[in-house]
Formats: structure tokens, sequence, C-alpha cells
């Protein structure tokens, strides 16, 4: 992560009152936060956003915060994950490393022990960059969106048609293609949208998909008008 | 990574969108030390999984028939040793305990993020 970017991390404990103290506590590093309460929502979020760093508590409902970090390892999930926890047994490091975790805050959290912590995940942190041509990327990105957008009016008949004909197998087929591609271009409504209709068809709701449906034509226009300027 | 240290791996990207496809193996290809090929189907992807063995496999969970989850449990019959990181546009529990209980070596969830993909390499490198 750059050090221009704010960066997110992810706070993850059943308390409440756990995560406002250790939320107010991560102002001090000026990061953006965000918040789960077990572990099941924590790999969900974890698995889906770039988090600098993820503090999980490790007694929670539903998964808890060995079984959570478990499974992101087995997926060789990389950013840190520190271990915030009242239990003696478990407050080795050693212990914790074994279990996937990278370091560990014992509770009650205190900010000295935050600070010693981000400066070993900094020593830590490895330099080493595989070559790659990122503006390069961006570049095809670029290239790709376009075309994307260009492909608009097509994907606005090919639903329209969809609609009229009521054939849902067509709106699916839309409405995955969208979810696939829009988010990759920033467009993340038409996607969320895209999903919904997936969805939609799926359970048998055509009148929702449908209603789905004339939103994401609606996106599409709006992107087609801001984005073609 | 030193040069001297780098070699040439396969990667089979399988994907039926032809936009993700593209920005998927365009990453790999920049890495210029990935092969990349291609399906749009579970049953291409297990048919040239079988035939060629490839270091890596980056495998859609919402594929046509068999969809990607059949699909891993297929390449991991044939080499329980494989290398596949599921892609997918919806990060869902349930879904990422079945990739898990496969063996699944990673789960990817799009817009697809470089840096993400090159550490999964990295780890490939590592084992």
């Amino acid at each position: 992560m750059k050090s221009n970017d704010k960066a997110t991390v992810l706070i993850v404990d059943d308390s409440e009152s756990n995560r406002l103290l250790l939320s107010f506590l991560l102002e001090e590093f000026d990061y953006k936060i965000e918040e789960a309460d077990n572990g099941e929502k924590a790999v969900e979020l974890a698995l889906e956003f770039p988090y600098l760093m993820i503090f999980m508590d490790l007694n929670m409902p539903v998964m808890d915060g060995l079984q959570a970090t478990s499974m992101l390892r087995s997926l060789n999930f990389e950013a840190p994950i520190i271990a915030c926890t009242v239990e003696d047994r478990m407050s080795n490091a050693n212990t914790l490393k074994s279990k996937g975790f990278t370091d560990y805050l014992a509770k009650p959290i205190e900010l000295e022990a935050i600070r010693a912590v981000l400066e070993r995940l900094d020593a830590d942190r490895q330099t080493e960059n595989m070559d790659f041509d990122n503006e390069q990327h961006q570049q095809r990105l670029e290239q790709l969106k376009q075309r994307f957008i260009t492909n608009i009016p097509v994907m606005l008949t090919k639903l329209t048609s969809a609609i009229k004909q009521q054939k849902t197998a067509d709106l699916k087929r839309i409405g995955h293609k969208i979810k696939g591609s829009a988010g990759q271009f920033g467009f993340d409504r038409a996607t969320a949208i895209g999903r919904d209709i997936e969805k939609a068809v799926d359970r048998n709701k055509w009148e929702i998909a449908v209603d789905k449906a004339y939103s994401l034509m609606a996106e599409l226009k709006k992107i087609e008008h801001v984005q073609g300027l | 990574m030193g040069e001297s240290n780098r070699k040439q791996l396969t990667a089979l990207v399988v994907e039926d969108d032809l936009d993700c496809l593209e920005i998927l193996t365009s990453i790999l290809n920049k890495t210029g030390i990935i092969h990349c090929e291609t399906a749009r189907t579970g049953e291409q992807a297990i048919e040239y999984y079988e035939s060629k063995k490839p270091q890596i496999t980056f495998l859609d969970i919402d594929i046509p028939a068999p969809n990607g989850i059949e699909t891993l449990k297929a390449i991991k019959q044939s080499n329980s040793k494989a290398k596949v990181v599921m892609v997918t546009g919806i990060s869902d529990i349930d879904t990422v305990k079945k990739a898990v209980s496969l063996g699944a070596f990673g789960y990817v969830v799009k817009p697809f993020v470089p840096d993400k993909i090159l550490s999964l390499l990295k780890k490939l490198n590592e084992k």
C-alpha cells in the first residue's frame, strides 16, 4: 500500500465496545477502519478488499478467529493478521504464528502496544517486487473500458429484447456478464445490479429481475453519458 | 527475484467472460514469466488440465457446466497437488468453505488486483 493512500484496516470482534475502542486507538495512525463481528464475515471481507492488515479477536460466535485465520492462510492470504486476545495460553507469539497470525496484541489493548506491532510489521514488510509494468496494464485496462462503453448500446438492445420477449436465460446471461466485467472498470453500481439480476432470475423472481434490468439500463446510460463525453 | 531464478510457468485461465479473461491473462503475461492458456468451460478446463498439467490454474466459479467448484473437484482428483486459484465476483462464505475443503490454492474476488495475483505467483515459487 502506498504511503499516500489512506490504508484500510479490518477490525474483527464480536464486542462492539472492543471494536470502538480499537478504532479509537487506530485513529492515531490515520487508518480507515472497517469492522466485522464474526470470523465468517471477516473471511468474506478479507478476500474481497485489499486491507493493509486485520485485527482479529479469537473468541467469536459463528466462526472464531483461529478458524477464520486458518481458512485465509490456507488460501495463501498474505496480509498481516494480528490476534487480539486475553487468553494467556494463546498469548505467545510462537503459538500464534504457528496458527497463521503475524503478531498479537494482549487485551486490554494499549496504544504503545499497537505502535510496537506496527513497527515490527514495517520491519518485516517485504520489499521485493516481481517486475510488473503497471502503466502498460492500466493502458490496456483503459482500452477494455472504452470497448465496454462502446458496447453499451448493444447491451441496451439485448436487455430490451430479453425483457420484451421474457427470455430469462438471456437476462441472466447479461446480468452475469455485467457482474463479471463492470467492476473491473470501476462501475461498481452496474456490477451490483448485474449480480441482483442474476440472483433474481435464479430465484424465479421475474418481476424483480425486470425491475433490476431497467435499473441497469439507466445505469449503463449514465455511464455512457458521463464516460463517453 | 533474481533473473537466474526465473523459469517459465504455464497458467491455465478458465473464464467465460471475455473481458475478465483478457484482463487476467494480461496481468499474468506482463510478469514475463508466465505462459497463459485459456479455457471457457469447465469441460475444456478439465480436458486441458489432464493433458498439460499447468503449474497454476485460475478458475472462475461461474462458468458453464461443470461449474468452477465441480471443475476444481475434478482437477484435484486428477492431481491432488494441483494449484488452483478460484476466481469469483462474490465473496460468499459457503463457496469459500467448499473451495478450502477441496484444497484450493487461492481465492480471488474480482475486480482483479495485480498485487494479489502476483503474491499468489510468489507463493507458487516458494512451494
